[in-house]
């Protein structure tokens, strides 16, 4: 029967599956993610997981360069990857009676990748040329630009798709090597979600584990029903207690928040001006994350949002205005980005947004305002939700972090949220002396 | 989405506004989608970018609520509000929680058809205006693709960008805004598309009641002519200090009612538009020589009432520019040359229904779709019949297609970058 809760299986290799069922979707999507995000790079390999994701399409000795995407196209999907800071994350999109066949691609991925010498430099031309693209795009390089500020030493600071003289140092032995220590069963989550059964999945699972990975013969699967125990849900103790399952390596980076402000200033690479203010925030699943989302949606979300109603309508200052708290394995980020009229100075906009943020922790926020950012977020939640995949990305995500149930949680303490706790969020995170910023100037 | 829609009901009012609505029952949401024949194609000749600037003026205040009251309202409901001008129209598009549907349509209502002119917010959005403009110059992507329209539409109103032009735009008045708004935005040539969480008859009612008094007929015909097709290659390049040269090559192409619209579908998948990189162009340029990171065709996604675009784009570093520009034209003149396997054909075909499956997820697609549907007039059963449309276009039918859309001989080449090429022996080659 159909459930929006996961079923989860850990299997007896590590790998943890998760699925939901939706009867009347004729759509399935698969997702599989692992962590293996630029995040788990060595110093001086920077875009080492963007390569390895990019080889993961140049086949298996069973499976050759191409044949994983005439086969989407032959069954009427798309499929896709991505590298985050934390993951690397491949789905497929498919008519639901087509559901075991990104199973067998994966199985087969996870396991035999090739990284042959003539196909490593054909990717590596391609990954030089994303590089040399963004390298063109001046609101990539303003992030880039502020993320290497606000960190010295976590690798946070670098871009995920690496750096030139980075890319261009890779070695094949370096993606066997990362392929070896990340792309693993027991560092990965499978997300399935469509008109499927559990059970059928968890049985092609284990059968394609068995053949394909270090399966022990005759080994049963752990099976974990969650959705069996609604009660089991929102407890704080519960989910948040297995945070960071698997997060192995940020203990590694002693990397303190800066005390005094940064600033990177980018010259003529764009016509229109542009500010980007970055403050150090704590991880995704810290207790202070929902405070600082519904934050976010305060000051920039629809258009009676602070910033919008300041720096665009009141001062004419700003054509367009964002904040973001993306969430993240390790401590990150908070953005605030205003993209500017002509003329107008990125310091005076940085004054403009640092006056706004201290107003608001000197004179707080009206319970309209929170309320507002509440619904905006919780209907940006709802529509990210609305498609298969969708939905397979967010219980992924939460449980590549301990616990899928932690999305769950993380809703709740949203509605929780009180107008004393933003003001406190903002105060404790949005510190002046700890700004990093990044202009962009014509 | 997709399982759980029901057959779409289609309602015409006594105003002439077309209803069609379909209930959605995946997610608590809906989508509202109200499209006028108000796009660019109708700015008067000088007045490029009036469209855009009615868009955008809408969200700035009616007759009964300020700007601010109107975002507060969206807000409060945590739903979202905004419009979308193309060549062809210009839409409205609200969603949201189910449960807001119905005040949502009201808001959608009122910004639409009673807006207010003040001139300080269309001072301010023609200043917003201004400024996108002059922020697109500094993309090189956006450039060559505006400046590839201009090249195979010259003397068309076409070339101009939907935000027009800065000096077209910096002359626009509250005036001419409330002109063009009381010309194109009639009920008698819009389509509302409302798709949620809702009993499509109760989504009827709904939108009756906040369009019912809309008054104004339908809209005066006075589209352009049609382009025509260019005569003989039109080369531009654009210097910019950027690490790829970004190409676009192309020319004018099919609208949607043509006869070929559904054999064009099958070749833009097989030549630069397939899942993944199986494409010809991405297989062999991408992926075998690692020459681009993006490497697209597309001719079938601009057909509209008036015919789109072939378009090939791409970007490259300067050391690779010629080989891969060689390398696409080689793929362009092959696909007009012979016929495409049948292998090519059959998966084509397969991805090309199962990508229309796929495209009925959200309710916002779904309207979408509806609207679509209606302008085109597709009827209300099209999802039913495409499989058996697509699946009966043949290798023939396919080759035949390159041959009437993709004109080397007569193509527009624009590129954008660090250097200008010398491009005619590479045409040629």
């Amino acid at each position: 029967m159909s459930s929006t809760r996961p079923r989860k299986a850990v299997l007896a290799n590590g790998l943890v599956l998760l699925t939901v069922t939706r009867e009347d979707s004729p759509i399935v999507a698969a997702l599989l993610m692992y962590r293996a995000g630029s995040l788990y790079e060595p110093v001086g390999k920077t875009g080492l997981a963007h390569l390895t994701e990019h080889m993961m399409f140049r086949g298996t000795p069973t499976r050759p360069q191409g044949w994983i995407d005439r086969l989407t196209g032959h069954l009427g999907g798309t499929n896709n990857a991505m590298t985050t800071c934390d993951h690397a994350l491949y789905y497929f999109v498919l008519p639901s009676e087509h559901w075991a066949a990104p199973l067998e691609i994966e199985a087969d991925r996870m396991f035999h990748c090739e990284f042959g010498p003539e196909a490593f430099e054909t990717e590596r031309r391609v990954a030089v040329e994303e590089r040399m693209m963004l390298d063109d795009d001046p609101e990539t390089l303003v992030y880039e630009a502020v993320d290497a500020l606000a960190f010295d030493s976590h690798p946070y600071r670098y871009p995920v798709v690496g750096l030139m003289r980075d890319i261009k140092g890779l070695t094949p032995g370096d993606l066997q090597g990362f392929y070896a220590d990340r792309y693993r069963p027991e560092k990965a989550v499978l997300a399935v979600v469509g008109n499927v059964e559990h059970e059928r999945v968890l049985a092609e699972v284990e059968k394609l584990s068995s053949v394909a990975g270090p399966l022990p013969a005759g080994a049963s699967a752990r099976v974990e029903d969650d959705s069996a125990d609604p009660d089991a849900a929102s407890s704080d103790a519960g989910a948040s207690a297995r945070v960071a399952r698997g997060n192995d390596i940020s203990a590694r980076f002693e990397d303190p928040p800066p005390t005094e402000p940064r600033r990177s200033v980018l010259r003529g690479l764009s016509p229109s001006p542009q500010a980007v203010l970055a403050f150090r925030t704590p991880a995704a699943a810290h207790e202070d994350t929902p405070a600082l989302e519904l934050l976010a949606a305060l000051l920039s979300s629809g258009r009676s949002a602070r910033m919008y109603t300041r720096l665009v309508d009141d001062l004419g200052m700003a054509t367009e205005v964002s904040t973001s708290k993306i969430p993240q394995v390790d401590p990150g980020l908070f953005y605030l980005s205003a993209s500017l009229h002509s003329g107008v100075s990125p310091e005076e906009c940085e004054d403009e947004i640092l006056s706004l943020v201290s107003g608001l922790v000197e004179s707080g926020v009206t319970e309209d305002e929170l309320s507002r950012a509440l619904n905006l977020t919780r209907v940006d939640l709802m529509l990210g939700r609305e498609t298969c995949l969708g939905q397979a990305g967010s219980a992924a995500f939460w449980e590549s972090l301990g616990d899928w149930r932690l999305g769950e949680e993380h809703e709740t303490r949203l509605a929780r949220v009180t107008a004393a706790d933003i003001r406190r969020v903002a105060s404790t995170y949005l510190d002046p002396a700890g700004r990093s910023s990044a202009w962009l100037v014509p | 989405m997709a399982g759980s829609v029901t057959v779409p009901k289609r309602l015409v009012l006594p105003n002439g506004l077309t209803v069609v609505t379909a209930s959605a029952r995946s997610a608590p949401v809906f989508t509202a989608m109200l499209v006028m024949e108000a796009g660019s194609r109708y700015d008067p000749e000088g007045g490029a970018g009036l469209a855009a600037l009615v868009g955008g003026v809408l969200l700035e205040g009616s007759t009964s609520r300020s700007a601010l009251s109107i975002a507060m309202a969206v807000d409060s409901m945590g739903s979202s509000l905004d419009t979308l001008t193309g060549y062809e129209t210009t839409a409205v598009i609200a969603s949201g929680l189910a449960e807001h549907c119905h005040e949502s349509l009201r808001l959608l209502a009122e910004v639409a058809t009673s807006p207010v002119f003040a001139s300080a917010a269309v001072a301010e959005c023609v200043r917003r205006q201004l400024a996108e403009l002059a922020d697109d110059e500094g993309q090189a992507y956006d450039v060559c693709r505006r400046d590839f329209m201009k090249t195979v539409f010259r003397g068309h109103p076409r070339r101009n960008p939907v935000g027009g032009l800065s000096e077209t735009v910096s002359r626009l008045t509250g005036g001419d805004l409330e002109s063009f708004h009381r010309r194109r935005y009639r009920p008698g040539s819009s389509v509302l598309a409302v798709v949620g969480d809702l009993d499509a008859g109760e989504l009827q009612d709904l939108a009756a009641e906040s369009f019912g008094a809309w008054q104004g007929g339908g809209s005066p015909a006075d589209a352009p002519p049609a382009p025509s097709r260019q005569s003989g290659r039109r080369v531009e390049s654009v210097a910019m200090d950027t690490k790829q040269v970004h190409v676009s090559i192309g020319n004018l192409a099919i609208a949607r009612s043509d006869p070929s619209f559904y054999a064009t579908s099958v070749m833009d998948v097989i030549l630069g538009d397939s899942a993944g990189f199986g494409s010809r162009l991405a297989t062999k340029l991408r992926e075998e020589h690692g020459l681009a990171y993006v490497i697209e065709s597309d001719a079938s996604g601009s057909a509209g009432l008036e015919p789109g675009v072939f378009w090939a784009y791409t970007a490259t570093s300067p050391g690779h520019f010629e080989q891969l520009v060689r390398g696409v034209m080689d793929e362009l003149r092959l696909i007009r040359e012979e016929p495409p396997s049948a292998e090519e054909v059959e998966s084509a075909v397969g991805y090309l229904i199962g990508r229309d499956l796929l495209d009925r997820e959200t309710s916002d697609a779904v309207a979408g779709r509806l609207v679509h549907a209606e302008r085109h007039a597709l009827g209300l059963d099209f999802d039913a019949r495409y499989p058996a449309i697509i699946a009966s276009v043949s290798r023939e039918d396919v080759l035949e297609a390159a041959r009437r859309v993709i004109d080397p001989e007569n193509c527009s080449f624009v590129t954008v970058g660090p250097v200008t090429p010398e491009t005619g022996s590479l045409l040629d080659s």
